[in-house]
C-alpha cells in the first residue's frame, strides 16, 4: 500500500519535472529558407516566416506561396496552445496588412504542417512545377478549411 | 448531519456499539489506489485515441478537426470486440470509472445490454434495452451541454471575452 502511494507520488514528480522542462526548454526555431526558382519564387514565404517567428511562443513556422495564396501554419509552445485561436488571427491580421494582394491562410493543424513540410521540401530539390505547387496549395487551403 | 447519522441515533445502544464496531472492522475502501488506477488506465485509453487520431491524420487526408470522427468510431468499433470477447469487463472490474468515462465505456454499456437482451428478441429485446444504460448519458450530455453553452453565450455576449 504505502509503496504504491510512494511509486504514485514519484510518477507524478516526474511527470510535473518533464513538463517544466519542456517549458524551459530554449526555442529551437528551425526555418527553412527556400531557395527562389523563377517559376516557383518563394521570396514572399521567406519574408512571411521571419515576420512569424519573431512573435512570442511560436516554435516554427511553414509558408509556401503562389502569386495568389500564401499559406502559412506555425507551431507554438504547449502552454500557449490555450491563445490558439487569437494568435492565429493576430498572425493574419499582420500579414493581411504585409501582403494585401495576395489570399493568406493561416493554420496551426498538423496536417497543414505536414503538407507544408513537404511541399517546402520539394521546393528545396526544385522537384516541383508551378502547376502542380498552385494544385497541391489550393489542395491545403481546402484541407485547412474543412470542417467536422 | 446526513440521513444515515440520524437513523443512527434512534437506534439502541447496544446496536449503535455494534455498529462501530463493525465500521472499525469492515475493509477499507482503497480510495485512493482506485484513483490511480482509474487515471493510468483512462490515460491509456485516450493515449490509444491519440495515436489513432495521429495515424489518421499522417496516412490519410484528415485534419485536427476531421480526425476525430473516425477516432472514435474505431475506438468503437475496438470496444465492440473487446466487449464481446469479455476482456473490457475484466478492465472495468479492475480500473471503474477509469473504462466508464471515455467513449469506450459508453460503447461498453451499449454493446453489453444489447448482447445481454439478445434473447428476448431483436425488436423488444435488443432494441429496447440497448440505450437503457446509455440513455441518461444522452439525456444528461444534451442538457449540461445546453448549460455550458448558456453560460458560454452570457460570457462571449455580456462580458466581452
Amino acid at each position: 500500500m504505502t509503496r504504491l502511494i510512494i511509486v504514485s507520488i514519484m510518477t507524478f514528480v516526474f511527470m510535473l519535472t518533464g513538463c517544466n522542462h519542456s517549458e524551459q526548454a530554449e526555442d529551437n526555431r528551425n526555418l527553412i529558407k527556400l531557395n527562389s526558382h523563377e517559376s516557383t519564387e518563394q521570396q514572399v514565404s521567406n519574408e512571411v516566416k521571419d515576420i512569424v517567428s519573431n512573435k512570442q511562443g511560436i516554435t516554427n513556422v511553414h509558408a509556401v506561396n503562389t502569386r495568389e495564396l500564401i499559406v502559412v501554419a506555425f507551431e507554438v509552445k504547449h502552454f500557449k496552445r490555450f491563445n490558439l485561436t487569437s494568435l492565429r488571427k493576430k498572425v493574419k491580421e499582420d500579414l493581411e496588412m504585409k501582403f494585401p494582394k495576395q489570399d493568406i491562410v493561416v493554420s496551426t493543424d498538423k496536417k497543414v504542417i505536414l503538407e507544408l513540410s513537404k511541399l517546402e521540401e520539394k521546393l528545396e530539390s526544385n522537384s516541383i512545377t508551378e502547376e502542380k505547387l498552385n494544385k497541391k496549395l489550393k489542395e491545403i487551403k481546402k484541407l485547412s478549411e474543412e470542417e467536422t | 448531519m446526513n440521513v444515515a447519522d440520524k437513523k443512527k441515533k434512534k437506534l439502541p445502544p447496544q446496536a449503535q456499539e455494534y455498529q462501530d464496531f463493525q465500521k472499525d472492522k469492515e475493509t477499507k475502501r482503497p480510495i485512493f489506489i482506485n484513483c490511480m488506477k482509474a487515471f493510468f488506465v483512462g490515460g491509456l485509453i485516450c493515449l490509444i485515441g491519440q495515436v489513432i487520431s495521429t495515424f489518421y491524420i499522417y496516412f490519410f487526408d484528415f485534419t485536427e478537426k476531421t480526425a476525430g470522427n473516425p477516432t472514435v468510431a474505431t475506438l468503437i468499433f475496438i470496444t465492440m470486440l473487446m466487449t464481446g470477447f469479455g476482456i473490457y469487463d475484466h478492465l472495468g472490474q479492475f480500473s471503474g470509472a477509469g473504462t466508464a468515462v471515455p467513449i469506450t465505456g459508453f460503447a461498453n454499456s451499449v454493446i453489453s445490454s444489447a448482447i445481454e437482451h439478445r434473447t428476448e428478441g431483436f425488436i423488444l429485446g435488443v432494441g429496447t434495452n440497448m440505450l437503457k444504460l446509455a440513455g441518461p448519458v444522452i439525456v444528461y450530455g444534451v442538457f449540461s451541454a445546453f448549460v455550458i453553452a448558456l453560460i458560454k453565450t452570457i460570457f462571449t455576449k455580456w462580458g466581452g471575452f
